[in-house]
């Protein structure tokens, strides 16, 4: 490894392994066993995709790099983890190695950076996006179902707000009253329950025990 | 003679879908109701004796699985992840009927990088809905895949319905394609 770019990585807290044509291990930075899959095993001499098993499948492209027809290959955001109450995280580049000559030696030269600080905070985000969007798409379900059973209810109804303003009417109560949706709502409910008394029932009940927000309902018995 | 081959396999779908759960009924014989949605990507490892292989040795399939992020409305899922896999497990939620119409993107995105990798459906979650409506889901997911799929399966990482079934098909498929 050339020194002045191994200075370079330190502060960076960059990791290396560098491997041959055979993906078998070269040399390697002093904390790299950090990352491997199985610790202990990123040594000289072994086979580099028995700890880094995300080189397994991908050893044409790293042909490819080696033959200088592709410049490099990165993998972002591995997770290196069997408890998830101790994470760790690393991007993956490999690239062509040249030795202390400045000569490309049919070597590659893998960096592994840590991104764990990184990871985590995405994944905290994700988690409360992806949760947001479940819980929506459950709502959603949820409105759907009970606007089934509203519509196909047999007794007529209809969801005022506490002044008699109607809001909600099911099919039912457009048969009973002869009204279509788009002519009853934002009506007045006395428009077509005129009996004064019958609405202070409603009134009764719903203060009693059918509050729902600002709005009561009414249902009335439809026998055809 | 026996033969150890290692093969890199993708599971990929949208986010929620039980990826992660069926890789860790597979691998670790468990189950967690708890969600916790996989960022980046997670490789985990398996062995498993391809006792009807059609060649002539014992064949040993290490299976490489990469659980990736599942794709969102607001990112899609890296080909990068993809490349050099030789099968795909495509996962869909069968209580989701969006994540279902999402499969031929998902089909398409990996045979635009593996045009002759191995493509399986998986249609998870089974547990949570009827037989009737299954059976209208599994025809949808068949008329998706036309010939680009090797098989529709039902899952369920949580009663273990058909999931070491689905995992035991991919890797004969990838072995065989040698």
């Amino acid at each position: 490894m050339i020194n002045n770019f191994r200075k370079l990585l330190i502060p960076q807290e960059i990791e290396y392994f560098v491997v041959n044509h055979s993906c078998i291990i070269q040399e390697t930075s002093a904390s790299v066993q950090r990352f491997a899959d199985t610790i202990g095993d990123a040594l000289p001499g072994v086979d580099a995709r028995i700890c880094f098993p995300e080189l397994i499948g991908i050893e044409n492209i790293l042909t490819s790099i080696l033959l200088g027809q592709r410049t490099s290959f990165q993998v972002k955001g591995i997770a290196r983890f069997t408890d998830n109450n101790y994470p760790l995280y690393f991007d993956l580049l490999a690239i062509e190695h040249e030795n202390e000559q400045g000569d490309s030696s049919s070597q590659l030269l893998i960096l592994i950076e840590d991104t764990t600080e990184k990871m985590v905070m995405k994944q905290s985000l994700i988690q409360r996006a992806n949760e947001a969007n479940l819980l929506v798409r459950a709502l959603e379900a949820s409105k759907d179902y009970i606007n089934k059973v509203i519509s196909s209810m047999g007794d007529a109804l209809l969801v005022t707000t506490t002044l008699g303003m109607i809001k909600t009417v099911n099919q039912s109560a457009q048969l009973l009253f002869g009204y279509s949706e788009a002519e009853i709502i934002e009506q007045p409910l006395s428009m077509i329950v005129v009996e004064e008394k019958l609405l202070y029932q409603a009134r009764l009940e719903f203060s009693s025990e059918k509050e729902l927000g600002t709005t009561f309902i009414v249902t009335i018995p439809f026998y055809k | 003679m026996s033969v150890t081959i290692s093969k890199k396999m993708c599971m990929i779908g949208d986010f929620g879908v039980g990826k992660t759960s069926m890789i860790r009924r597979f691998v670790d014989r468990q189950f967690s109701d708890q969600y916790l949605s996989t960022v980046g990507v997670k490789i985990s490892r398996k062995n498993i004796v391809l006792e009807n292989s059609i060649r002539q040795e014992i064949v040993t399939a290490q299976l490489l699985i990469w659980d990736l992020e599942g794709h969102t409305k607001f990112k899609g899922i890296a080909p990068t992840y993809l490349q050099g896999a030789s099968g795909v497990l495509i996962v869909a939620d069968v209580s989701r009927s969006e994540t279902i119409e999402r499969i031929s993107e998902h089909i398409q995105l990996f045979s635009s990088v593996n045009p002759k990798g191995s493509i399986i459906i998986a249609l998870n979650k089974v547990d949570l809905i009827d037989e009737e409506k299954l059976a209208i889901l599994v025809d949808v997911a068949h008329s998706i895949g036309q010939d680009k799929v090797t098989a529709v399966y039902t899952t369920s990482a949580k009663t273990g319905k058909d999931v070491d079934e689905i995992f035991h098909k991919l890797a004969y498929t990838m072995v065989e394609k040698l």
